[in-house]
Parts: structure tokens; C-alpha cells; sequence
């Protein structure tokens, strides 16, 4: 069924991307320079957020070496999320802004979200001391659901919970990381955490 | 370097005669007139005499001299003859020179066209692509931006034309749809990618401009 309805949103993105083109060109003011130009342009902005990304990336890791770091998707429900763990366990709320492409930092103490570009900009930092359990889980995001890391935080009676989407840079296009390559992001997750128990 | 006064003086000989650019540019320029002429009063036949045409002529310097037979009736003055002759090679001049003008406008039009159009397609395509949200607004202001300059250039070339008014509506409509998209959807937390749909609308309310135009020329519409 969800197989069937890729497909089916596939072919409507299909139809929606050919109208244009195919309006232009039955009119003979199809512009090949202007597509060429245009496919240039649109490589250029995702080679220049993936280098933003991996510059901003590699900042951190020489930050904060030896802590996990990994970059993740800021979608609008993570928002929420850490304002309300901010709020109950102190940490530092300097302004998250969904969909937005960000850092993740785990070390000893906290988890850090980062922004900016290849200069880091904190955006929140949240204690790790009660967190109760790491695993992973899944969001909705409009149609799609996407696999996530789920932090767990207790306090007393209340339970609040984080959602990190990791998004891993292939060839300068952003892709969420699911199946095995999120099982290691977990481990690794996991691992980062249980430095602060030793 | 010449070693020799002959040799000197065949270089310099060859500083002073038309190169074959200047007489390519000449002799599509006889085409152009003898057109114009043709069209106006009607040729019998048109030559050329002269410098140019004996091979003695001067790079930079000569002129090309060409003979021309009107089919017109006999002038009372040589001097208005030659204020008609002017006058319609000027008229056509000037009709070449805004033809060629609206010809550029047509290109840059449908250059920017093409790139809204692709701009429109990216920005639905991050806007649905978890991971590229980020992404879709910029390619959105891209698409608006570039329908505005083709709307700009048809307007500048044609005046207030059908085109001008279609490429001018469709270019408000995407900004209107992508802010409109963005302030909504940033209203609606819930909805995750709620922000990214309303801009997959702006962006294809910005690449309507071209379907819009397609639809004219569909119901008959001269479009461009």
C-alpha cells in the first residue's frame, strides 16, 4: 500500500515537473540554455549547503573531539521538544528554527544542537543527566515516516522525549539515515552516553 | 618583420586592403538594402562599382559605392529621390533594429522562463523530500524572482500585452502563494512538513507561469 502511494506521488511530482516544461516547449520558448543554467544553479546551492555542512561538521568534531556528532534534520516537532526540556532541566535555549539543517553534540554532559554554517551556532543545549533510555523509533512527517533516534528523559513521574532525524550528505544531497546505518548511529549514540556513566 | 623595402612594402599593403570579415559584413549589408529597395520602389538591378569593387579600396577608408535602377516613375528633383531612398532604408533600418530588440526580449523572456520553471520544479521537490525542506524556500524566491524578470522583459518589449499582464498575474500569484505558505505553515507545528507543502504550493504557483502561457497558446492565443 505504501509502495502503491510513493508511486502514486512520484507520478503526480512527474506530472507537475513535465506541465511547465512541456507548456514551454509546445510554445518554442523552451530555453535549453536556461534549463542547462538552471540545473547548474540548483547543483550549486546543494554542493554549497552539503560543503556548509560538512565544513560545519568537521568544526564541531575538532570542538569537541571524542563526543558523537552527527547532523540532523530540525523539523518542527524537535522544536517543541527541546524548549519543553529546556524547561525542565535547565540547559540553554538560544533559539531552535524548524526545518532547518543542524548538529547534534553528545559528550559527557549535555546534547548540544548546533546551526549556522560552517561557523557552529549554538541553538539549545540539554543535560544528559536523566536520560532513561535511547532507542530507535519513528515520526511523521507529513506522508512520511521516517526513522529517528529517540532520547528518553525522566524526571520523577513526567517523561519527555527528543526525536533526532539524522541526515547523512551523499553526493551534496541530503538523505535521512534508516535501516542499518541508523542501528550504528544508535550504537554510537549509545556508546557517546554511556561514556557519562563510567 | 620585413627584410626587404618589397617585403615592407607587402605587408603594408596588406594593413590597407579589406579583410574578408570586412567584406562578409559588406556584402550582407547589400543584401539588407537591396531588400528594403525592393520592397519600397522596386529593382530593376542593383552593382557595384568602384574602389571596392575594382580591388583597389582602402580598409578603413573606402566606401562601397553600389549603382542602383528604381522601378519608381522619373523624380522631378534628384534630391527628393535620394530623401525617399533614405527614408525607406531608415524606416527599415528601424524595423530590423526593433524586431531584432523584441527577438532579444523573446530570449531573455524564455531563458527566464525556463529557469523559473526549474526553479518552481526544485522547490516542490525539496518541499516534499524530507531533508530538503531547507531548501525550498530558496529555490521558491528563485523562481518568483526569475518569473519577475521574464514578466520585466516582456512587458519592457511588448507594453502592456497579454503576455505582460499573464507573466506579470502568475509572478504575484507564486509569491503571493509561497508567502502566504510560509506564514501558514509555520503556524502549524503539528503538521511536520506543513511549512515544506505550503511552499510546494508557492512553487508551483510559480512555475503556473509558464503553464498559464501554454494554456493561451492552447486556446488560440498568439503567446510568444
Amino acid at each position: 500500500m505504501n509502495r502503491a502511494r510513493s508511486w502514486i506521488g512520484i507520478a503526480c511530482f512527474a506530472v507537475v515537473a513535465a506541465i511547465p516544461i512541456f507548456a514551454l516547449a509546445r510554445q518554442g520558448a523552451l530555453s535549453v540554455e536556461g534549463v542547462v543554467i538552471g540545473i547548474v544553479i540548483i547543483a550549486g546551492v546543494f554542493a554549497w549547503f552539503g560543503l556548509r555542512n560538512d565544513a560545519r561538521l568537521r568544526s564541531l568534531h575538532r570542538k569537541y573531539p571524542g563526543s558523537f556528532v552527527a547532523q540532523i534534520n530540525i523539523y518542527p516537532e524537535l522544536v517543541p521538544q527541546i524548549r519543553r526540556l529546556t524547561g525542565a532541566f535547565g540547559g540553554e535555549y538560544l533559539g531552535v528554527r524548524a526545518v532547518s539543517y543542524g548538529s547534534v553534540v553528545i559528550d559527557a554532559s549535555s546534547i548540544q544542537l548546533f546551526g549556522g554554517g560552517s561557523v557552529p551556532r549554538k541553538l539549545a543545549a540539554v543535560p544528559t543527566s536523566a536520560i532513561a533510555d535511547v532507542r530507535i523509533s519513528r515520526v511523521l512527517q507529513g506522508k512520511w515516516v521516517l526513522g529517528t533516534i529517540e532520547i528518553e528523559f525522566v524526571d520523577g513521574n513526567s517523561r519527555y522525549l527528543a526525536n533526532f532525524c539524522l541526515l547523512r550528505w551523499t553526493w551534496f544531497l541530503p538523505r535521512i539515515v534508516k535501516g542499518e546505518a541508523l542501528d550504528e548511529q544508535l550504537a554510537a549514540f549509545r556508546e557517546a552516553l554511556a561514556i557519562r556513566q563510567h | 618583420m620585413a627584410k626587404s623595402v618589397s617585403e615592407a612594402f607587402d605587408v603594408y599593403l596588406g594593413w590597407l586592403t579589406p579583410t574578408a570579415s570586412d567584406r562578409s559584413k559588406a556584402s550582407s549589408h547589400r543584401v539588407s538594402i537591396e531588400s528594403k529597395l525592393e520592397d519600397t520602389f522596386g529593382l530593376y538591378r542593383m552593382y557595384e562599382s568602384g574602389s571596392w569593387k575594382h580591388g583597389t579600396g582602402v580598409r578603413g577608408y573606402s566606401d562601397v559605392d553600389y549603382f542602383v535602377s528604381l522601378k519608381s516613375s522619373k523624380p522631378v528633383y534628384g534630391s527628393s529621390a535620394l530623401t525617399s531612398v533614405n527614408a525607406a532604408v531608415s524606416r527599415a533600418s528601424k524595423r530590423a533594429a526593433n524586431a531584432k530588440r523584441l527577438d532579444q526580449a523573446h530570449q531573455n523572456a524564455s531563458m527566464y522562463n525556463s529557469l523559473s520553471a526549474i526553479f518552481g520544479i526544485a522547490a516542490v521537490a525539496c518541499a516534499i523530500i524530507p531533508g530538503a525542506e531547507e531548501l525550498a524556500p530558496i529555490f521558491l524566491v528563485a523562481s518568483v524572482a526569475t518569473g519577475a524578470a521574464a514578466a520585466s522583459e516582456t512587458c519592457n518589449a511588448e507594453g502592456y500585452s497579454q503576455d505582460c499582464q499573464m507573466d506579470i498575474g502568475m509572478t504575484v500569484a507564486g509569491a503571493f502563494f509561497g508567502g502566504a505558505g510560509a506564514a501558514v505553515g509555520s503556524m502549524i507545528p503539528e503538521t511536520a512538513t506543513g511549512a515544506g507543502k505550503f511552499f510546494a504550493t508557492g512553487g508551483l504557483g510559480g512555475a503556473l507561469g509558464p503553464i498559464n502561457t501554454g494554456v493561451s497558446w492552447l486556446m488560440g492565443n498568439q503567446g510568444r
